[in-house]
């Protein structure tokens, strides 16, 4: 009898034993404990904000950890990363890396991937990480910015479905060709301007922006959304002066209907309201040489 | 889906202000506005626009003032008087003329006499840099220098300004025009071009090469500036 309890413990012990080891192995095997780990090289300007075993983040997954940091003889920092093999595919060759340190919140590196097709990362490359500093405080500056953005948007909407009204205005201007046809481009150039617009927003989403080059280089997002909105400037100025000839062609009768003043004053309100947004992205536009008044 | 579009662009403008917004100095209001009402007036100008253009540096000269900067008024005024050299017009200096007692700085005093081909008063070294091999190679009077010149110059609105500059004084040849004519056609500055391609014309007929001649009126008749 009592060799048999022996028996009985002695199996409970071994399955527990093997149960608590299969249990530490699965965890082991989840955190990636058994997998190849590779370590890449990164290079930052500054070492500000970076720890080890800071995470490395792909999609609001961590993927990686920060594991030595050192400086370099030419004074820039790098950062060595350890990411295991399965999350290796995360990382490629045109992705781009962004320390990002909000005011809460634990500072991480965030991977944004938008070309898979992009042969993966080798770890012979040292690819850049960007620094941006306290979002939520850009966010808090920007929100006045965001709400002339949307009245102008509105305003244009206004514009363009009050032009699309044949029965007034296209009609009233009926006989004079050059009219209507400013009005048919302004129309269309709605739709031409949208999808240069989508165009610029596209190239958010690869987050090259958040390069100094994205943001103010001669194709950079500021200078993209700033031709185009020069460009809905130059529209809507031509369309007002179409549409200050547009009485003289089809009689003082058309503006009593009080359509075209309207219409006028919702162009003057968006071109006012587009300018002022210009000013606020000039302004955000870092002092440079280029903007300075000189002779040519 | 405009309002996906307002979203989008909502979306768009937070990301391009939030990377700005922290780390970019401020440009004054005066300063950005009349920079882009300057750039504006240029472009205008020698496209053709002549309307548009003299709105444009209307308002430039507006912002400027707000700055009561006369060095900057007079810089105005002169990138006024140099885009009517560019595009082979007789130059506007005379709102300079009017204020440059009240300049300390002897540089823009040195770019007038530079535009206004008074070579005698230009203190090479006060020219701005780009300038400098070229206005060399004026006063030696040397066309092939001129050309290399020319051709090294980096912006282009300073390249027509200088092959302007050579013609009104009559040290060219047809490779300054065309590489003049060359610029204003890859920037889509139409009044210059059809200037250049005038002043091309002409240089043809001098030589007696009536052919080609014809060939440039063809190509400026194709590209009437009415339309």
């Amino acid at each position: 009898m009592p060799r048999n309890i022996e028996i009985k413990v002695g199996i409970f012990i071994i399955i527990s034993v093997l149960l608590i080891g299969a249990s530490v192995g699965y965890v082991a095997y989840k955190k990636d404990a058994f997998s190849k780990v590779y370590t890449f090289t990164f290079m930052s300007k500054s070492g500000d904000g970076f720890s080890e075993g800071m995470p490395l983040v792909f999609a609001g997954f961590k993927i990686g950890t920060v594991d030595t940091m050192a400086l370099s003889d030419k004074g820039t920092v790098l950062i060595k990363i350890n990411i295991p093999e399965r999350h290796i595919k995360w990382t490629r060759k045109s992705s781009i890396f962004i320390l990002e340190r909000p005011l809460i919140g634990q500072p991480r590196i965030v991977v944004y991937t938008d070309e898979m097709d992009s042969p993966v990362l080798s770890t012979d490359m040292a690819p850049e990480i960007f620094h941006v500093d306290s979002i939520d405080e850009a966010i808090h500056k920007v929100q006045p910015l965001l709400t002339k953005i949307d009245r102008i948007l509105d305003n244009v909407v206004t514009i363009s479905s009050k032009l699309s009204q044949k029965e007034t205005l296209m009609e009233m201007a009926v006989g004079d060709k050059e009219s209507v046809s400013s009005v048919n481009e302004f129309l269309q150039s709605i739709d031409t301007m949208g999808r240069r617009l989508d165009t610029i927003l596209s190239k958010v989403d690869t987050v090259i922006a958040r390069t100094d080059q994205g943001l103010y280089g001669s194709d950079g997002l500021v200078v993209l959304l700033r031709t185009v909105l020069t460009d809905i400037i130059g529209k809507l100025d031509r369309l007002n002066s179409v549409i200050d000839d547009i009485p003289t062609v089809t009689g003082q009768v058309v503006r009593s209907t009080g359509d075209l003043d309207n219409l006028r004053k919702d162009i003057d309100d968006t071109i006012h309201a587009v300018q002022e947004l210009l000013k606020d992205i000039d302004k955000m536009i870092p002092m440079k040489k280029e903007r300075e008044i000189n002779v040519p | 889906m405009m309002t996906g579009r307002i979203s989008k662009v909502i979306i768009f403008s937070a990301a391009v202000l939030i990377l700005t917004g922290c780390f970019s100095k401020a440009v004054p209001d005066w300063q950005s506005t009349g920079f882009s009402h300057l750039e504006s007036f240029k472009k205008e100008f020698l496209s053709g626009d002549d309307e548009r253009a003299s709105r444009s540096f209307e308002k430039a000269i507006v912002e400027i003032k707000k700055s009561g900067r006369v060095d900057i008024l007079a810089k105005a005024y002169l990138t006024r008087c140099a885009v009517a050299v560019a595009a082979l017009e007789k130059g506007e200096c005379g709102e300079y003329l009017q204020i440059r007692d009240l300049l300390q700085d002897r540089k823009e005093d040195t770019y007038y006499a530079f535009i206004t081909g008074n070579r005698g008063k230009v203190d090479e070294r006060l020219l701005p840099e780009g300038y400098r091999p070229f206005f060399h190679a004026l006063t030696v009077g040397s066309v092939a220098d001129i050309n290399k010149a020319l051709e090294a110059m980096e912006s282009p609105l300073s390249r027509v300004i200088a092959a302007g500059l050579s013609i009104k004084q009559g040290i060219f040849d047809e490779t300054t025009i065309i590489m003049a004519i060359d610029t204003a056609s890859y920037q889509g500055w139409k009044k210059t071009l059809v200037r250049y391609l005038e002043a091309l014309k002409a240089l043809y007929e001098r030589n007696g090469e009536k052919a080609r001649a014809e060939r440039v009126q063809e190509r400026i008749n194709a590209m009437s500036l009415k339309k």
